[in-house]
């Protein structure tokens, strides 16, 4: 069943068009990929989704979970079960990590799922930020000075807390150990057999190997020039995106 | 793009119909003094301290830096006004329009559950003062300033002025010869309070000064705490607050001093405070400034022995038509030391917040350490925010710290939060009380709850 139909979508900021015709189908519980040289488009596809105002869709549509994204506000589209890892988490100070954390639990509904006090809820945050052997980042602000990895880690740890339907993962691999990249990537297949689906973006063929990346899509100058199964990473390992670059 | 509208602060602001009994008629004159000395019916000491106070305000300039005051007309304003005959122990006593007011501002409430006693002061005097019996018994004093005149002359006078001489500025001079109210405060060796006192300050006469005056004697190992909360109707005239706070923390005593000011923005709030703090002895400001038209406060301490520990926590919340220059002062004369100041300010709208502050070290006051921490934040393009930290260390052996930074609630950080499921004006209100968290762990839990309410966000936006 289609999570996210992304149709015949054209983008401007400032009047730029960004992207030109970009159709994407995600079904429940797919893990697709979206790679492309810098600059392509695929940031501005993140923010577009999530609804950031500079981002303007001058044509087509987006339907997420039989509802129209576009008609809804940022937070709706979270309710609604979306998620994106930024790929530059912003810094609030005061802000304490597990605070954020456990305001997340209940802003989503997840304390009433099986009776969470708020014991076993600090308890389930502490494991999963173990398990990303970032348990020192509970007690800080929320992204302030942290390095790269640890606050892609923290995104990783959101995504969990919230289990949404779809999470955009947009370079979350970049500035990971390899350690931590494995665990992400574990997170991942986890969530995934829990049944939410995912759009990863990345530069790097490792992760999108490590949880079987079914559909790569490749995008190039704002259109989607090439998309097909795992055999396709090969080919750009390979090569590149020297092929779609010519014309 | 997104921009804050409005942030509503619930201000107390309704005007109460409650007649004055004893208004004196605008304007300051050694007559105006002597008739304030004869309505208190003081010993002449006191008439005299007032008269040559009254001299050192006529004589001083206004300070050269900070706020400009030049439209502060001290004529224009009356310097007593009073609706009750005297202070009293029950509410019910107090008259029914008056005690509404304290009651609609949750003075009673809080009294009753959390509060070891607590005073009201409306206008010049106070209508209410009460401690509970236990406190009595074990031999502390909470009294009015002229309640413990006349009970406890030799030590008002033996302390009153001793830590802010009249001669220290041109607003403590004049507080020293008009003061009325405030709270008078001893606390016995080695007593301590579990529960704060409490004391309420309302303007309610129109052009108006306020002028309290609060001492507080923590004797030996002894431990006080002091909430004061302050509101006022809006008028078209300005009202004015100079208030005078004192205290003495003796050897190894605690005092926390928290303040939350929510002045209507009709009101120029000019205050000293400053505590004397002595061997092992610790004393913590914790003031809050919401209201106002303009405020000027720097709480102050004193180390004056070794082992003596001041720390001052501030929070300014201006918007359009506020001017809050608030800051704080450590003064390290003794070696051992320690000072820290976390200062806090939020503007909006065409408001402005300035930090204003000096860290003091003499010679021989080594072995001392500071800290000083002040973070602004801008919630539009014309709020304004200026820091002025002074540092003047004569010791090599000492500890400094010093951070200051100024944010803007950026869109980005909106952004986040609204893409985790937070509405925007539920974002923007994280942010801030985030932002002003250290501030908030500082204040008792009742405080911390009305402090949130009273930064009630409201957002304007729109999407494309």
């Amino acid at each position: 069943m289609s999570l996210l139909l992304v149709k015949n979508l054209a983008l401007s900021v400032k009047d730029q068009p960004i992207l030109k015709n970009v159709s994407l189908n995600i079904n429940s519980g797919e893990i697709q990929a979206l790679v492309g040289p810098n600059g392509s488009g695929k940031s501005s596809l993140v923010a577009a989704l999530m609804g950031q105002p500079a981002y303007q869709v001058t044509k087509g549509d987006i339907i997420f979970n039989r509802k129209k994204l576009l008609k809804l506000r940022p937070d709706q589209r979270s309710k609604n079960g979306l998620f994106v890892a930024w790929q530059s988490p912003v810094i609030i100070p005061g802000l304490k990590v597990e605070e954020f954390l456990l305001k997340l639990f209940k802003l989503h509904g997840r304390e009433r799922e099986k009776d969470w006090p708020l014991l076993k809820i600090r308890q389930d945050v502490a494991r999963q930020a173990r398990k990303l052997k970032s348990v020192g980042l509970l007690t800080r602000d929320l992204n302030d000075g942290l390095s790269g990895g640890e606050k892609k880690c923290l995104e990783a740890l959101q995504m969990t807390i919230i289990r949404p339907r779809l999470a955009v993962l947009d370079e979350i691999d970049s500035g990971l150990d390899i350690g931590s990249l494995l665990a992400v990537g574990k997170m991942i297949r986890e969530l995934n057999r829990q049944g939410t689906a995912f759009l990863i973006i990345s530069h790097q063929g490792r992760l999108l190997q490590e949880v079987k990346a079914q559909k790569i899509n490749v995008l190039v100058k704002g259109k989607i020039v090439a998309s097909d199964g795992p055999r396709l990473l090969k080919t750009l390992n390979r090569s590149g995106f020297k092929t779609w670059l010519k014309d | 793009m997104l921009s804050i509208k409005k942030i509503s602060v619930r201000r107390g602001q309704w005007e109460d119909r409650v007649k004055p009994l004893t208004k004196l008629p605008p304007g300051l004159s050694r007559r105006t003094v002597e008739l304030i000395s004869d309505l208190k019916k003081e010993p002449l000491w006191m008439r005299n301290f007032r008269l040559k106070s009254l001299k050192l305000f006529q004589q001083q300039s206004y300070p050269v830096w900070g706020p400009n005051l030049s439209s502060l007309n001290f004529d224009k304003i009356s310097y007593y006004s009073s609706v009750n005959k005297k202070t009293e122990l029950a509410w019910d006593k107090v008259s029914p329009l008056v005690r509404r007011t304290f009651a609609r501002l949750g003075v009673p409430q809080r009294e009753a559950v959390i509060l070891a006693g607590a005073g009201a002061q409306y206008d010049s005097e106070l209508v209410y003062h009460s401690l509970c019996e236990e406190l009595k018994k074990s031999g502390v004093i909470f009294l009015s300033m002229e309640q413990g005149l006349v009970q406890y002359p030799q030590l008002v006078k033996k302390y009153l002025g001793s830590v802010i001489p009249p001669s220290d500025n041109k607003l403590a001079a004049l507080n020293s010869a008009v003061w009325s109210g405030g709270s008078f405060i001893y606390v016995p060796p080695r007593v301590r309070l579990v529960k704060p006192l409490h004391a309420y300050f309302r303007l309610n006469a129109r052009n108006l000064g306020q002028f309290e005056r609060t001492l507080i004697i923590a004797d030996r190992n002894s431990e006080v705490e002091y909430i004061e909360g302050c509101t006022a109707p809006y008028f078209n005239v300005d009202s004015l607050h100079a208030a005078v706070v004192e205290i003495i923390a003796e050897p190894g005593a605690k005092v926390r001093y928290t303040t939350v000011q929510n002045w209507s923005t009709s009101v120029y709030n000019l205050v000293t405070k400053r505590a004397l703090v002595k061997r092992n002895a610790y004393v913590e400001w914790i003031d809050g400034n919401f209201g106002s038209k303009v405020t000027m406060k720097y709480p102050s301490v004193i180390l004056s022995q070794p082992g003596a520990r001041g720390k001052v926590v501030s929070l300014a919340v201006a918007g359009s038509g506020q001017l809050i220059d608030a800051g704080a002062k450590a003064i390290h004369l003794a070696p051992y030391t320690s000072s820290q100041i976390i200062s806090k300010s939020i503007a909006w709208g065409s408001g402005r917040t300035s930090y204003r502050g000096l860290v003091k070290v003499v010679p021989r006051a080594g072995h001392s350490q500071t800290k000083v921490r002040c973070d602004a934040m801008l919630l539009s393009a014309t709020a304004q925010s200026d820091t002025y930290p002074c540092l003047d260390v004569k010791d090599q052996q000492v500890q400094m710290e010093h951070e200051a930074t100024v944010s803007r609630l950026s869109d980005e950080q909106l952004m986040y939060l609204q893409s985790r499921g937070w509405s925007e004006s539920d974002a923007a209100a994280l942010v801030l009380n985030s932002f002003i968290a250290p501030v908030r762990q500082a204040l008792p839990a009742e405080f911390a709850i009305e402090l949130e309410r009273l930064l009630n966000l409201e957002m304007e936006g729109s999407v494309g």
